[in-house]
């Protein structure tokens, strides 16, 4: 007699860009924007009055205050005192990219002169003039919020920097099974209870749980 | 010179911490007229043409950003379509164009590539050429052609005769066609040179040629019929990022 071990076919990531979800727009109008700059810009009321949800600050002293939020776009000088950097706020935007690969980076800046600042714009997500126009604003929240809203791409960007601390490829796997059917079936708590999140270091947890955070779950609830 | 550097830095930033605060407020006025359409008319212009001359005033510190650090500033590449951005440029000349009587035409093209977006400064650089020396009541025509590896981009137009030896030195530095310095006094041949340096650095190619067959006479000025063509390979490698000379880790 034959005995037989049924096992369970896997699901396929790509599965989740056929998962219906609510409509862009919601995506652009539940999406949180940090702007972390020490001067004030008229373009962020704007935006408000638009239903973006921007929240502005003059500095941050921890990298764990953008954990809420999915789009962060910092000042390449004036910020980032509490950190000690001669580089200002472009070491805290490649810190914040270290630490939270998900999130979308961006740098403002008025000038790109010295080319120090090269080494940062190659691992951050792109860099916004300061006298860009409402318009420029938009355009590149709308498309950072496309990026980061998709979540085969977000999946596919914790998946790498799992593998890169060196994560068993198990683990990964097992995740990633969780992930899909907390997304198919729209609920968050399946992927934030998960048995392997919990057996993680904290700072890969760290990584995973603002996951969890961002608006890929945000628009389940 | 290194002093010299810093300060010329340093006012560049100035200006566009200016602009910054300045460009808000004109497009809050803008707004307010779109709003108001019974309220449309010469003011409504007004706040156009300022809410344009912000716009030029952040495109001459782009070129001067592009020198300062050729390297950031096609970092992020991505594709977007091509006529859009000409759009765009052409809408922020619309009062340059208007007081000097020249008429934008643009072709239809729906060709995306993917280069850096910074690539709309180049073409404003070039359509302000354009509508700068072309003669009152002409038209400076866009026109698209598309193959499978390449989108042409060609932009004519009436502009003053070159001397035969002249047509090979368009783009260096500094230079301006005897006819161009009559025509237009100001100017300091910076545009189409920047515009080569641009495009050059991309892997795209531009070239200027010039019909002396089909020529105008205006004023006393003799005016060609001038073909400024941009090449753009549908796919570019950039190996800008390999080759830019970091010279610090964080």
């Amino acid at each position: 007699m034959f005995g037989y071990t049924l096992v369970k076919s896997p699901q396929n990531l790509n599965d989740l860009n056929a998962v219906q979800g609510l409509s862009s727009v919601d995506f652009y109008r539940r999406a949180k924007i940090l702007v972390v700059d020490d001067t004030d810009f008229d373009q962020i009321e704007t935006l408000k009055g638009r239903d973006y949800q921007i929240k502005k600050v003059d500095d941050i002293q921890d990298l764990s205050q953008a954990e809420p939020y999915d789009i962060v776009l910092i000042d390449i000088k004036g910020v980032g005192k509490a950190f000690n950097s001669p580089h200002e706020g472009a070491y805290v935007a490649k810190a914040l990219k270290e630490t939270y690969p998900n999130k979308r980076i961006i740098m403002i800046t008025g000038s790109k002169y010295e080319d120090k600042y090269n080494s940062i714009l190659k691992i951050i997500d792109g860099y916004l003039n300061k006298d860009s126009s409402t318009e420029e604003w938009e355009e590149l929240i709308r498309e950072n919020v496309e990026k980061v809203a998709n979540p085969v791409k977000q999946w596919k960007t914790i998946r790498n920097r799992l593998l890169d601390c060196d994560v068993g490829i198990h683990l990964v796997y097992e995740l990633e099974q969780v992930y899909i059917t907390a997304i198919k079936q729209k609920s968050p708590k399946i992927f934030e209870d998960s048995r392997v999140i919990k057996s993680l270091s904290p700072a890969v947890r760290q990584v995973v749980t603002s996951l969890v955070k961002s608006v890929v779950f945000q628009v389940l609830k | 010179m290194e002093t010299e550097n810093l300060q010329e830095n340093e006012l560049a930033h100035d200006i566009r911490e200016i602009n910054k605060q300045l460009k808000p407020q004109v497009e809050k006025v803008r707004e307010f007229f779109k709003r108001n359409r019974n309220l449309q008319g010469t003011r409504e212009r007004e706040a156009i043409a300022a809410l344009q001359c912000c716009e030029m005033i952040t495109k001459r510190l782009d070129v001067y950003d592009f020198y300062k650090n050729k390297s950031a500033i096609d970092v992020f590449e991505s594709r977007f379509n091509v006529h859009r951005v000409i759009m765009k440029v052409t809408k922020i000349l619309e009062g340059k164009s208007r007081s000097g009587k020249v008429e934008i035409e643009i072709g239809g093209s729906y060709c995306e590539i993917t280069a850096s977006k910074k690539i709309e400064v180049a073409f404003f650089v070039l359509l302000e050429n354009a509508v700068k020396y072309s003669p009152p009541s002409q038209k400076v025509n866009v026109g698209f052609n598309e193959s499978e590896t390449m989108l042409i981009i060609e932009i004519e137009n009436y502009g003053p005769q070159l001397e035969e030896d002249e047509v090979g030195c368009v783009f260096d530095y500094g230079f301006r066609g005897k006819r161009s310095k009559k025509y237009q006094r100001n100017g300091a041949g910076i545009g189409l040179h920047f515009a080569h340096d641009f495009f050059d650095y991309h892997g795209f190619s531009i070239h200027l040629t010039q019909n002396r067959s089909d020529t105008v006479s205006i004023k006393g000025t003799n005016f060609s019929r001038t073909i400024v063509r941009v090449e753009i390979p549908k796919t570019i490698q950039h190996s800008s990022l390999a080759d830019s000379n970091t010279t610090e880790e964080f």
